[in-house]
């Protein structure tokens, strides 16, 4: 008899001839590495310490462990990279937080408040002023007020999908739907927004 | 986890709200690390987010309003199936004049499907209508209204037109009511196109779902 056996998806296969180069000293691999998972891992990282910088440090740290683990002789299960590579993030994430609260060296939020936002950035600054105005302009173009209203519980209040729907009586599947739809509209007001800011750009 | 998995249970809307287990969430994250579709779509429910609460802040999005009792009787599910079908009975009747099906429908037995365009390739199937019998697929005609819709449906991979209407309004809760003829839908693959015009303009196609009869 044979065992059932799941078939192997692009991600796993992708993954293990990813460690089976890195074990093999392709250097080519180990960027093809940092191509692939270092966006995803930014994001988590970035979720996680809630400190951009902090999550860049911790991605560049994760990178290091992970390559000097598979430089000498892979994994065991080499179709779990992208599990093994998020193990890693997390533990480092989690290791780091834990040495902050030992030094006593959380920062003072309000301080934090207060203190000028080093961190922005005239790029920054325009990405926050695209993604206002896509927000300011998918608002105006709901036709629907119930819709603005699931967004506004949902989004900014953070109320429960459930009560939502019990109380505006709509069904989980038209909440989900006036979700999916502004996301898609928002998507293609900020690429509008984009390609606008290349083509002023190409004028100047 | 797959994305069809990631859609259908709104991971990333939950992920974002921290809702999900801690099982779900480990799984999640190692399969957007890999998954460049999903990670976009989870950063931008992350922008949106952002973008809505400091649209709060300043005013642009007024507090929510709580629907008063008459609202919510017209809203209410009982209210809902029954605007679909009076809507679909409508509609199937505007439709059937352009469809080349020479056999009256059932309308005592409809099928009501709703069909919901989602990113990749996902086909979505569609129960085979019974011989007789009528099927009503309620479809999405996207965000930005339009003046007029149009729509029909080609088989896969002939092209060949198997149905198509015209003068359609979205109408409960803003879908397009397609009522098809049991018959008209033998197993296969389709692909229903919508196409919408505004003002003077030509019709462009808006949205293109494939679909399977099994």
């Amino acid at each position: 008899m044979t065992e059932a056996v799941s078939p192997q998806t692009d991600e796993q296969a992708a993954a293990a001839d990813l460690v089976t180069r890195i074990a093999r000293g392709d250097p080519a691999a180990e960027t093809e590495l940092w191509n692939r998972y270092s966006r995803g891992l930014l994001f988590l990282l970035r979720r996680r310490t809630g400190d951009p910088d902090l999550a860049e440090d911790l991605r560049q740290d994760t990178f290091q462990v992970a390559l000097e683990k598979l430089r000498a002789g892979g994994l065991d299960d080499p179709q779990k990279l992208a599990a093994y590579l998020r193990g890693i993030a997390v533990n480092l994430a989690i290791g780091n937080h834990r040495k902050r609260v030992r030094r006593n060296t959380e920062p003072d939020s309000d301080k934090v408040a207060e203190a000028p936002d080093e961190h922005s950035n005239p790029q920054e600054e325009a990405s926050r002023d695209e993604v206002g105005e896509a927000v300011k302009r998918l608002l105006d173009e709901l036709g629907v007020s119930r819709d603005r209203d699931i967004l506004r519980r949902y989004y900014v209040d953070e109320e429960d999908k459930v009560r939502i729907c019990a109380e505006l009586d709509i069904s989980a599947t038209h909440f989900n739907r006036v979700l999916f739809r502004a996301k898609q509209r928002f998507r293609a007001l900020l690429l509008r927004a984009e390609r606008e800011d290349k083509l002023e750009l190409v004028d100047k | 986890m797959d994305r069809h998995y990631v859609n259908e249970h709104q991971i990333v809307d939950r992920y974002l709200r921290d809702e999900l287990t801690a099982e779900e969430q480990a799984e999640f994250e190692a399969f957007y690390l890999s998954d460049q579709e999903t990670l976009a779509e989870l950063e931008l429910a992350e922008k949106l987010q952002a973008g809505l609460q400091a649209g709060a802040a300043q005013g642009l999005l007024p507090p929510a309003v709580r629907p008063n009792r008459f609202v919510r009787i017209i809203t209410s599910p009982q209210w809902a199936a029954a605007a679909s079908v009076l809507l679909a009975v409508t509609l199937v009747f505007s439709g059937f004049q352009y469809s080349r099906q020479q056999a009256v429908p059932d309308f005592s037995t409809p099928q009501l499907v709703p069909i919901y365009a989602t990113r990749g390739p996902d086909v979505v199937e569609v129960p085979r209508g019974q011989e007789g019998a009528w099927v009503v697929l309620l479809v999405d005609p996207g965000f930005e209204p339009y003046d007029d819709y149009r729509a029909k449906i080609t088989a896969t991979p002939s092209r060949a037109v198997v149905w198509e209407a015209q003068d359609l309004e979205p109408g409960y809760e803003e879908l397009l009511a397609i009522g098809v003829a049991g018959s008209v839908l033998q197993p296969g693959d389709y692909v229903i196109h919508i196409e919408a015009r505004s003002g003077a303009d030509g019709f462009v196609e808006i949205s293109r779902m494939p679909i399977r009869v099994p």
